[in-house]
């Protein structure tokens, strides 16, 4: 018997969320949300090793976060040069909601001009024949990073498990990896703080003391502090997205893959074979960002 | 022998001491404002990583590079005649007196200017910009070199150190021209800026600095050249205002060339950049400042009047000046392409947006830097070299 028939026997029966996807009559999308799901139910994920959430025991399927959450835990336990990180971000999942470069942004305490994970917007067509296709854009952790080898002090460098990392102690901030980038994945901290920036307005903002002392705090980039201080790391630094380095160490999926809605952004060790990001990567319909540069990007799209 | 005396040589009045103090007083405030506020009133950031003061190294390095590798080729290896040795000095001096600002000007740019001797201690050599630095750096030391041996001749008004100069000065043509060679091979080895991503580029960051250094050449020679009165001035000031000439026409060539194929390939990414380079926000300064005030008027002054020393100066001082717009059109447009369709306006943010045009703080820090290295140079010269004016030069 293969793996798929497998797979498919173990389908359990309607659950709620087949109710819902029925009323929204979205038929393509739903083949691609049950995928995931579906394979969960095979007995791919050593449930016995996650914790999962109260709504999801017993619910049937098991939310795509569950599993990539065990699949973390287990790729954890692996030395770091057999794990090899990846994101899969399904273009027909994602609404454009932008809740992922809020969950970046919140979680990095990125200022003004620094954005890790910008969803590109794209409008096809003419009125009244238009539609709109999403695009979330974040580092895309090449394999063949352009933006390592032109760095002049070695401030950055790709890991063992794929995660392209910057020293923010060691680099000079003189942007070249900045210009190197052919998906302009990297932003320039230019030391601004958005309660500053709209100064005008912070007297009528309710919570603006509160939301000053909350982009001042310290970030866990890397997995270290990095209080916001006038010249101080990481102001004057590159900065890109790392996969939320310091969360993954914790055991935690990157803030973007657990606020997405869609559940457009998977992320896992494509070295497990098991894991949800390895099946969705070996699907016809993937590709990935420019890839006649040879920059082979670790960040796949389904199309 | 010959003499030269104060009133023989052109004089400059006070012109170019108020302008040193005006751009070096205005740039002052700006100066002050990058220290204190950091990089939070430039105009440059995450998609234009590079600005003005980007552009303008790059347009020093060509001028402090390229008027010394002019001098030492037609002085050292082609043997021209004598009187250009008369103004080595200021050729070493505006050199070094270039590369300040330079510097200076790199140094603001940089996100952690405190941490450049990380450049030093701990290298990438993998890094172009690595191998920049040092031979920048090297250069540098050649330089103060033989402006010390250069001054030290004077001084004791003899032909010493004739033949360690000659062997500093031909160790610097392989520094200066792998210097040149490695700035623009920064922008040529980016493949994901089409317009920059061409292994030509090295070459042409090459032909522009011959000729801005040419332009500066003669224009120092139509200042501070021997003997205004005799023929050999004349003879020396016109065939430096048709190496310029020819230097130029050149590289305007070459350019057009370069255009040309540029836009018959058609390649969407590239051509878009140069199409922004010729009709984009800078159209201006690529039409006016630089083809216009840098080569026709230039090319049609040369070639009217090749036998006025005054008029080949001008030219000359023309090229020097409006030399600035070209890397200006070679570093910023290529940068103002989208890498993905509709990124600038996926969220927005100070440095996030595909337009650039520099702030005033990045005008006034500019304005400082140049006032600095102009009043540097006209400092030295008036401390170091006009009482040697006054006597015999063999």
């Amino acid at each position: 018997m293969t793996q798929t028939e497998d797979k498919t026997k173990a389908k359990p029966g309607p659950t709620r969320r087949d109710f819902l996807r029925g009323l929204v009559g979205t038929a393509g999308a739903a083949a691609v949300v049950t995928g995931p799901t579906r394979k969960v139910a095979a007995a791919t994920v050593p449930l016995s090793n996650v914790r999962l959430a109260p709504s999801v025991i017993g619910e049937g399927p098991v939310d795509p976060l569950e599993r990539m959450r065990a699949e973390l835990a287990r790729a954890l336990e692996k030395p770091v040069d057999q794990r090899r990180w990846v994101m899969v971000i399904d273009l027909r999942k994602c609404v454009g909601c932008h809740s992922c470069t809020v969950s970046c942004v919140a979680e990095n305490h990125l200022p003004p001009g620094v954005v890790y994970r910008p969803v590109i917007e794209e409008e096809i067509g003419t009125f009244p024949n238009v539609s709109k296709r999403f695009l979330p854009r974040p580092c895309m952790q090449c394999e063949e990073p352009p933006c390592v080898d032109v760095c002049p002090v070695g401030a950055t460098w790709q890991r063992e498990d794929g995660i392209t990392e910057i020293d923010y102690e060691q680099c000079i901030g003189c942007r070249y990896c900045l210009s190197a980038c052919p998906y302009n994945a990297r932003t320039f901290d230019r030391g601004l703080t958005y309660v500053e920036a709209s100064e005008g307005e912070s007297a009528a903002m309710v919570g603006a003391a509160d939301a000053g002392t909350y982009e001042l705090a310290a970030a866990h980039e890397y997995g270290e502090e990095w209080p916001r201080d006038e010249g101080r790391s990481p102001v004057g630094n590159a900065r890109k997205c790392h996969f939320c380095l310091h969360r993954l160490e914790k055991g935690m999926l990157p803030a973007c893959t657990t606020t997405c809605m869609g559940r457009a952004t998977y992320f896992g060790d494509a070295n497990d074979p098991d894991s949800l990001v390895a099946e969705l990567i070996a699907s016809p319909n993937v590709m990935r960002l420019k890839e006649e540069l040879g920059t082979k990007p670790r960040v796949y799209y389904l199309a | 022998m010959s003499t030269t005396t104060p009133k023989k040589q052109l004089s400059l009045g006070l012109v170019p001491w108020l302008l040193a103090a005006g751009l070096f007083g205005v740039g002052l405030i700006g100066l002050v404002q990058r220290l204190l506020t950091g990089h939070q009133l430039v105009d440059y950031g995450s998609y234009v990583p590079w600005g003005i003061w980007v552009s303008v190294y790059v347009y020093l390095v060509w001028l402090e590079v390229g008027s010394l590798l002019v001098y030492s080729t037609i002085v050292y290896l082609f043997n021209w005649n004598h009187s250009l040795s008369s103004i080595k000095a200021q050729v070493y001096l505006a050199a070094l007196t270039t590369l300040t600002p330079a510097l200076l000007l790199i140094a603001l740019d940089l996100g952690h200017p405190l941490r450049f001797w990380k450049t030093i201690v701990n290298p990438n050599f993998g890094s172009l910009m690595t191998w920049m630095v040092w031979l920048h750096l090297t250069y540098l030391a050649i330089l103060l070199v033989k402006l010390y041996f250069v001054l030290k001749a004077r001084q004791s008004g003899g032909t010493q150190y004739k033949s360690l100069l000659k062997v500093l000065a031909l160790v610097s043509l392989p520094v200066g021209l792998a210097l040149i060679g490695t700035v623009g091979g920064i922008f040529g080895v980016v493949a994901a800026r089409p317009l920059w991503q061409q292994s030509v580029l090295p070459l042409y960051f090459f032909i522009s600095a011959l000729v801005a250094g040419s332009a500066l050449v003669t224009l120092l020679y139509v200042l501070f050249g021997p003997v205004k009165e005799r023929a050999e001035y004349r003879a020396t000031a016109r065939k430096l205002g048709m190496l310029t000439l020819g230097l130029l026409l050149f590289g305007a060539v070459a350019a057009a060339m370069n255009g040309l194929v540029t836009f018959y390939a058609g390649g969407p990414a590239r051509v878009e950049a140069a199409r922004l380079a010729l009709f984009g926000p800078f159209w201006w300064s690529f039409w006016l400042v630089h083809l216009g005030l840098g080569v026709a008027l230039p090319v049609v002054l040369l070639y009217l009047r090749p036998n006025a020393p005054r008029t080949v100066g001008f030219a000359a001082g023309l090229v020097v000046l409006t030399f600035v717009a070209v890397p200006l059109n070679v570093i910023i447009p290529a940068q103002l392409t989208e890498s993905l369709e509709n990124l600038g306006e996926a969220f927005s943010g100070p440095g996030l947006e595909l337009s650039y045009f520099p702030t005033i703080e990045e005008w006034l820090v500019t304005a400082f830097a140049l006032g600095l290295g102009l009043g540097l140079f006209l400092l030295a010269q008036h401390m170091l070299l006009t009482p040697r004016a006054t006597t015999t030069e063999a």
